[in-house]
């Protein structure tokens, strides 16, 4: 991909990021499906920058979350517990779907931590 | 499996094997990546097929070598255990399963009867019909039997290799035992054909993977192959491809041109009119395809594939348009046939329908490459 393949990701993005701010749907672009050229990737890290946000998830091996420069758009490596690298994308979105605790499991946990609670509280 | 277990969704048994929703959905995006899907089938995927109990997967073997099933077992995206264990609930596949004779028989029977209308058919060989069915029989019972009995509680079938979609080699001429493709026989269900010899394991399991994910049968082209891995060439995807547009090609499989990793057209490749994914998602966990092992493609996806002449003339030779001859008899045998299983003309009108679409196709890629 030459630098005009890059200015079409951003392009791309600017899209996204609208369709974000006015319908809240968030977006993805798989990376590992475009044939981008170790110059591309760098000229495309380079342009999209870092921002204040790192995170990392440790769920059958480390993903790594970073919002870029740009509010909204994210960096994500997803790695398997070998340390390959599975999936690589840039998610336009206010938070990574993967980073937010799901419902049924926090139910879940608030029931758990209740039965401990009751437990503790057992005279011996 | 049980009712019960039909009822078990896909996220409720996660939890139980302690899989965490983050871990699933790292998952389904990986596997959207691999088989090249949208990036946003990932948590769709994701949160569908938590919420969905486990579909019922009936697979039948009939006229086959097994390679298909080979091939399925060697899925990298995802794995075959993956699939089996968490995704569907694979009630038969007398090759697979533990259980045999009438215990195997049975968990077939009860599998159809609790999913009547629901389960997944996965055929795998062809139907042979020659000596009243005599040349395949499990348990007793003709293959055609079989494959009738099944698909009538069925919601989908997806012909798993060539063999069951389009007869493949039990099929080529002179076809000995009188075998057909599935859709040959039953003309009342969605049929989905993953071609191939073998298919690509991640086109099987990618394929089942949609229809749990989304309850239907993908876009298919005109030999009902699902379009998201059958839309492109071979030839189309091929790296080598920037060499035929230099005009360079390989002459023989060991000279300059061969080691130098020029096109294989003039040594009988078929990749350009061959539609499948090898070029793209590969083999072995994405290690390589035959062409980058300097091999040409074989056009094993395509109908008919066996009859097109020799594997090792191009395909702008008379060869190619000669297997066209044996078409109109295999048509004819296919008609003669359908009259025996009770499917005459519209079957042989279909089929030479398809006979003269794919011989028109043949001409004009012959036209355009023999210039």
């Amino acid at each position: 991909m030459s630098s005009s393949g890059v200015s079409a990701i951003l392009t791309e993005l600017v899209r996204l990021l609208d369709q974000l701010a006015a319908k809240q749907m968030p977006a993805a672009i798989d990376l590992r499906s475009l044939p981008l050229s170790p110059h591309d990737r760098t000229e495309l890290k380079r342009a999209l920058g870092h921002g204040e946000v790192e995170a990392s998830v440790n769920a059958a091996g480390v993903s790594t979350l970073r919002e870029t420069r740009i509010s909204g758009v994210w960096w994500v490596e997803h790695r398997d517990a070998h340390g390959e690298l599975i999936a690589e994308l840039l998610e336009v979105a206010r938070v990574p779907e993967i980073l937010a605790s799901a419902s049924d499991e926090i139910a879940a946990a608030a029931q758990a931590l209740r039965e401990r609670l009751s437990l503790a509280s057992r005279p011996c | 499996m049980s009712q019960g277990k039909s009822e078990l969704t896909v996220g409720k048994l996660l939890l139980q094997h302690g899989i965490s929703r983050r871990s699933f959905i790292k998952f389904c995006t990986a596997t959207a990546s691999a088989l090249a899907l949208p990036p946003w089938m990932g948590p769709a995927m994701a949160e569908q097929l938590r919420n969905s109990p486990r579909p019922s997967v009936i697979y039948l073997s009939f006229q086959e070598c097994t390679g298909c099933v080979e091939s399925l077992t060697r899925s990298f995206a995802p794995t075959i255990e993956n699939l089996i264990f968490n995704f569907i609930s694979l009630d038969y596949d007398d090759t697979l399963m533990a259980a045999a004779g009438e215990a195997a028989e049975g968990a077939r029977a009860k599998a159809m009867k609790d999913n009547f209308g629901k389960y997944v058919l996965l055929v795998d060989g062809s139907v042979p019909t020659g000596a009243g069915g005599a040349y395949c029989a499990v348990g007793g019972r003709s293959a055609e039997d079989t494959l009738r009995e099944a698909a009538k509680g069925a919601a989908a079938i997806v012909c798993v290799g060539t063999c069951s979609s389009f007869g493949g080699i039990p099929f080529a001429d002179p076809n000995p035992t009188s075998a057909w493709p599935v859709s040959a026989i039953v003309g009342d269900k969605p049929i989905v054909n993953v071609s191939g010899c073998p298919p690509m394991p991640e086109v099987i399991t990618g394929t089942l993977l949609q229809f749990v994910t989304t309850g239907q049968v993908p876009d298919l082209d005109e030999h009902r192959r699902p379009k998201a891995y059958f839309g492109n060439t071979i030839h189309d995807r091929c790296y080598r491809r920037p060499f035929y547009d230099q005009g360079k090609f390989a002459k023989t499989f060991d000279d300059e041109g061969a080691r130098n990793g020029w096109c294989l057209y003039e040594l009988g490749c078929k990749g350009p009119t061959t539609y499948n994914s090898c070029a793209t998602i590969k083999w072995n966990g994405g290690t390589s395809f035959p062409i980058e092992s300097g091999h040409g493609c074989l056009g094993c996806s395509e109908p008919g594939f066996w009859d097109k002449g020799s594997f090792y003339s191009p395909l702008s030779t008379a060869a190619w348009g000669k297997a066209g001859e044996v078409a109109p008899r295999q048509v004819l045998e296919l008609a003669a046939g359908a009259a025996a299983v009770g499917a005459a003309l519209g079957v042989a009108s279909a089929g030479m329908s398809r006979w003269r679409q794919h011989r028109s196709e043949q001409r004009t890629d012959s036209e355009t490459k023999g210039g």
